[in-house]
């Protein structure tokens, strides 16, 4: 079903949304009936009236009513995908775009990307790559991934921006950028050793392997 | 209510023929909205084949003969439970499951994916709709499941065929279309990656559980026909190389390739054609199985018949399957080129081009056997039947071979192995499979083929074990667990690599039940009554035949006492079924005694109610239960395969940065 004005806002509407008034359910979503409530609701009345005007027919006759409503109720949603983006084009799912590609894309080709290095970690361990071909291999995965985390961060709206916005949207604009905590500035230290744990992660890391936390500048 | 079945078919080929249209057409212009209303017309179509597949069910459920699809797969006896499944009883009827099935499938596929490959879809959304445009097509003008009667409509039935009203008969075919079917969605990523260019592996990615899914589902389906074939056939085997049997184990050898081989392209960017033409050809082969069972090009029991204009309707998609695919790799044959080259043959990307190329030949041997008898018919005007004999020729030494490579694909480096990490790897699994192989061949197991099978068998679980420990030891060393949580934790961490560990577990289980063929034992005797017979150390002894009915059939059961070395073991009952209007079509109840070792399976093919002898065939199949039990384990390793990123966490925990082990 196709996003509405007034359900959860896109993130790239954040910007032009404020946040709701007190009173206003703290999801953000606007109270009321949508059309896939209006839907299902007849849907269930319709199936419910089939049940009693075949009341004393064979069970079969009542099962199949219901489930040929059900049915129709389904074809009545796969019309309205289908007319819908022709009447209304900009009523369709917003879905944010990152440098071309889509958020949900980009975030999962991060996560599988930083699985793999977990795996070449792994077959390492097991002595089933040499030191040699780990480098190059690992080397080659943590650049894409840094270059993944730099397009989501800076493709769009950035982490820090989202999450000040989706607290606007809860507890109000004022506890919410009092909320978010900025973290001190940084001890100098080696590229590539986390501040939080210590770990060496080597010089190109930008985020920790161990607690995933930053990785601080060069001394 | 026929009419409106009619109806439904005809508009959802309307309803993808427009999907074709809006997506191509988005997709050129860049139009968001044609996408989204051709994304919306795919759900549409999904809806409607729905309705129809209600239509149907209530059509079989309510005795409507006037429709004559139900009034020849049905009957007023036939139990509800058969009535219903017989939507898939028959050719028409699958056809439209083919097209319920992969309706579901695809609108699943296109709404998992929407947003995390957007440039696919509407190609995805246009190569679907033209798959199910050409099995709509098939059944508006020549293969209409709701055709009625022109002239007044026969009272009753004919009832579906007796030997279908079983158990795995009515799961067998819901699982094979859906492994079939389903083969459909990585077909469809494919072509759109070619088509957009997008050939790196995010389109691995996207298919990769789907074609694990579709593959399991394929698997149980040739399971269950194997069960079924032992159980209801009566001839004491579980597969004949019967050209049914064969449609199903083709695209079952190339999705098996495919999914090996798409851990190179994920790893090491190489083997992107093989990838592609893996796909492409699973695809086609599901497509080409279909076409073999329903056209009558091929002779077999399991057949739907022959229908020489359904040949050539199958025959021109398939070739427009093949120029379409193709076409397109060739035209991307630079976005294709593999990153790195093999650096060596000790290695395990030639490990798995190995077992590419082993299993593309399996799947090639059994098609070029199965259709050998058309073609030379076609050429030479004589019928020349290929039998059991050449698939398990040709087959035995393929199939020792990928237990082989089974064994030591896991234990190659990437890259290349060094003569150290050889024998490192390699030490304990050989000795452990020597040791195993004398023992055997002290017993008298003779080397070919059961004693090789037997140490490769240990070969290969030994590897598998040497992983498990090895892993677990790891992993203790790095989280500071116990071992349990360990080996959990490693298993959970690295479901895909340790998932399909267990899943070789399983083939090796398999195996050791395919072995057990060797040793089998078949004798037909005669038994008069009170009269008895020795089989190896089992006696059986005639007790009686008895004749009973239930309104819908008429059995005639012999009694026969089994007694193992002296011992009486119980009774046994095997049978012979005569279903009211199929009195010609008799069917066989087995009577089988299951251990882990041998399964004692009992056939009466023949009897004489006046003098109470019957005729008795006695199978003893060593380790055949092997088989049953590793297909199970096989379907747990899938499944852990197959787990969402958070089952198990409490086992995953906080790992520091991973160590060496000294």
């Amino acid at each position: 079903m196709a996003r509405k004005t007034g359900e959860e806002p896109n993130r790239s509407n954040r910007a032009a949304t404020p946040p709701p008034e007190r009173g206003v359910q703290a999801t953000g979503e606007v109270a009321g009936l949508q059309p896939w409530h209006v839907l299902a609701l007849a849907t269930m009345v319709a199936m419910t009236a089939g049940a009693f005007f075949t009341t004393g027919t064979p069970i079969v006759n009542v099962v199949f009513v219901s489930v040929a409503l059900a049915t129709s109720a389904l074809a009545a949603v796969g019309l309205y995908r289908t007319l819908m983006p022709l009447v209304m084009p900009d009523a369709g799912e917003q879905i944010e775009m990152v440098a071309g590609r889509t958020r949900a894309a980009l975030e999962r080709e991060k996560m599988l990307v930083l699985r793999s290095i977990k795996e070449v970690e792994f077959d390492r361990a097991m002595r089933k790559i040499s030191d040699a071909d780990y480098q190059e291999m690992v080397g080659r995965l943590r650049m894409r991934a840094a270059g993944l985390l730099r397009q989501l961060d800076g493709g769009g709206l950035g982490y820090r921006e989202l999450i000040e916005r989706d607290l606007a949207t809860r507890i109000g604009p004022a506890v919410a950028r009092a909320a978010v905590v900025v973290p001190p500035p940084a001890p100098a230290v080696s590229a590539g050793v986390c501040q939080a744990c210590g770990v060496d992660n080597g010089a190109d890391a930008r985020f920790c392997g161990a607690c995933g936390a930053r990785v601080g500048e060069t001394s | 209510m026929a009419s409106l079945g009619s109806f439904l078919l005809m508009a959802t080929f309307i309803v993808f023929a427009y999907a074709i249209a809006a997506s191509l057409a988005g997709a050129r212009r860049g139009s968001r909205a044609l996408v989204e209303s051709a994304v919306g017309a795919f759900y549409l179509a999904t809806a409607l084949m729905v309705v129809a597949s209600a239509v149907i069910v209530q059509l079989f459920v309510t005795d409507n003969y006037t429709v004559k699809y139900v009034q020849r797969y049905s009957d007023a006896l036939q139990p509800m439970f058969y009535k219903i499944t017989s939507y898939w009883g028959g050719l028409d009827g699958s056809i439209m499951f083919w097209v319920f099935l992969l309706s579901v499938f695809g609108s699943l596929a296109v709404y998992v994916n929407r947003e995390r490959h957007r440039e696919l879809i509407p190609y995805v959304v246009a190569i679907i709709s033209g798959v199910q445009m050409f099995f709509l097509f098939l059944m508006i003008v020549h293969k209409n499941p709701f055709e009625t009667f022109l002239v007044q409509a026969p009272q009753d039935g004919q009832g579906l065929n007796p030997l279908l009203q079983n158990i795995y008969m009515v799961i067998h075919p819901p699982s094979l279309y859906i492994g079939f079917v389903g083969m459909t969605i990585p077909y469809a990523f494919a072509m759109a990656a070619l088509i957009t260019g997008h050939t790196d592996d995010s389109w691995l990615r996207a298919v990769r559980r789907w074609t694990m899914v579709s593959w399991l589902f394929l698997s149980l389906g040739l399971t269950l026909g194997m069960i079924w074939a032992y159980e209801e056939l009566g001839w004491g085997g579980y597969w004949g190389w019967d050209p049914v049997e064969n449609a199903g184990l083709l695209p079952w050898f190339t999705a098996t390739a495919f999914l090996h081989s798409v851990i190179v392209q994920e790893r090491r960017g190489m083997l992107k054609v093989w990838n592609m033409t893996l796909v492409i050809t699973t695809f086609f082969l599901t497509i080409f199985g279909t076409f073999m069972t329903r056209s009558g090009v091929v002779q077999s029991v399991h057949a739907f018949g022959e229908d020489r204009a359904l040949a050539w309707m199958f025959t021109v998609f398939m070739v427009a399957i093949l120029a379409f695919s193709f076409g397109w790799v060739v035209k991307r044959l630079p976005l294709l080129k593999p990153r790195y080259e093999m650096d060596s043959w000790l290695s395990r990307e030639a490990a798995f081009v190995a077992n590419n190329w082993i299993l593309l030949i399996a799947a090639m041997l059994v098609l070029f056997g199965t259709m050998f008898p058309t073609m030379s018919e076609a050429l030479t005007g004589n019928r020349l039947t290929v039998g059991p004999p050449f698939f398990n020729r040709w087959m035995a030494p393929l199939g020792l071979i990928v237990i082989a490579l089974t064994g030591v694909a896991p234990l190659l480096a990437w890259r290349r192995s060094t003569m150290a990490n050889l024998l490192d790897s390699f030490l304990w699994p050989v000795i452990f499979a020597l040791a195993v192989s004398v023992g055997f061949v002290s017993l008298g197991v003779r080397v070919w083929s059961s004693g090789l099978c037997f140490a490769l068998c240990a070969f290969v679980t030994a590897t598998i074990v040497q992983e498990f420990h090895r892993g677990g030891m790891v992993r203790k060393e790095a989280t500071g667990t116990d071992a349990v949580t360990a080996t959990i934790g490693l298993v959970m961490r690295e479901r895909r690599r340790y998932g399909g560990y267990i899943v070789h577990l399983g083939i090796v289980l398999m195996f050791l039940g395919f072995a057990g063929e060797g040793f089998k034992a078949d004798e037909q005797i005669l038994l008069k009554p009170g009269q008895q017979a020795t089989v190896r150390h089992y006696t059986v002894r005639n007790d009686g035949v008895q004749v009973t009915d239930d309104g819908q059939k008429q059995m005639v059961t012999g009694h026969i006492a089994v007694f193992e070395d002296g011992k009486r073991l119980g009774t046994m009952y095997p049978a012979r079924w005569f279903f009211r209007k199929h009195e010609q079509q008799p069917t066989t109840e087995v009577a089988i005694r299951r251990t882990v070792a041998e399964d004692l399976y009992l056939v009466m093919p023949a009897y004489e109610l006046k003098d109470q002898s019957m005729s008795l065939q006695v199978v003893i199949n060593p380790l055949v239960n092997w088989i049953w039990f590793g297909f199970g384990i096989m379907v747990l390793g899938t499944g852990i395969a197959l787990l969402p990123e958070r089952a198990f966490a409490f086992a995953l925990g906080n790992v520091p940065a991973e160590e060496s082990p000294s």
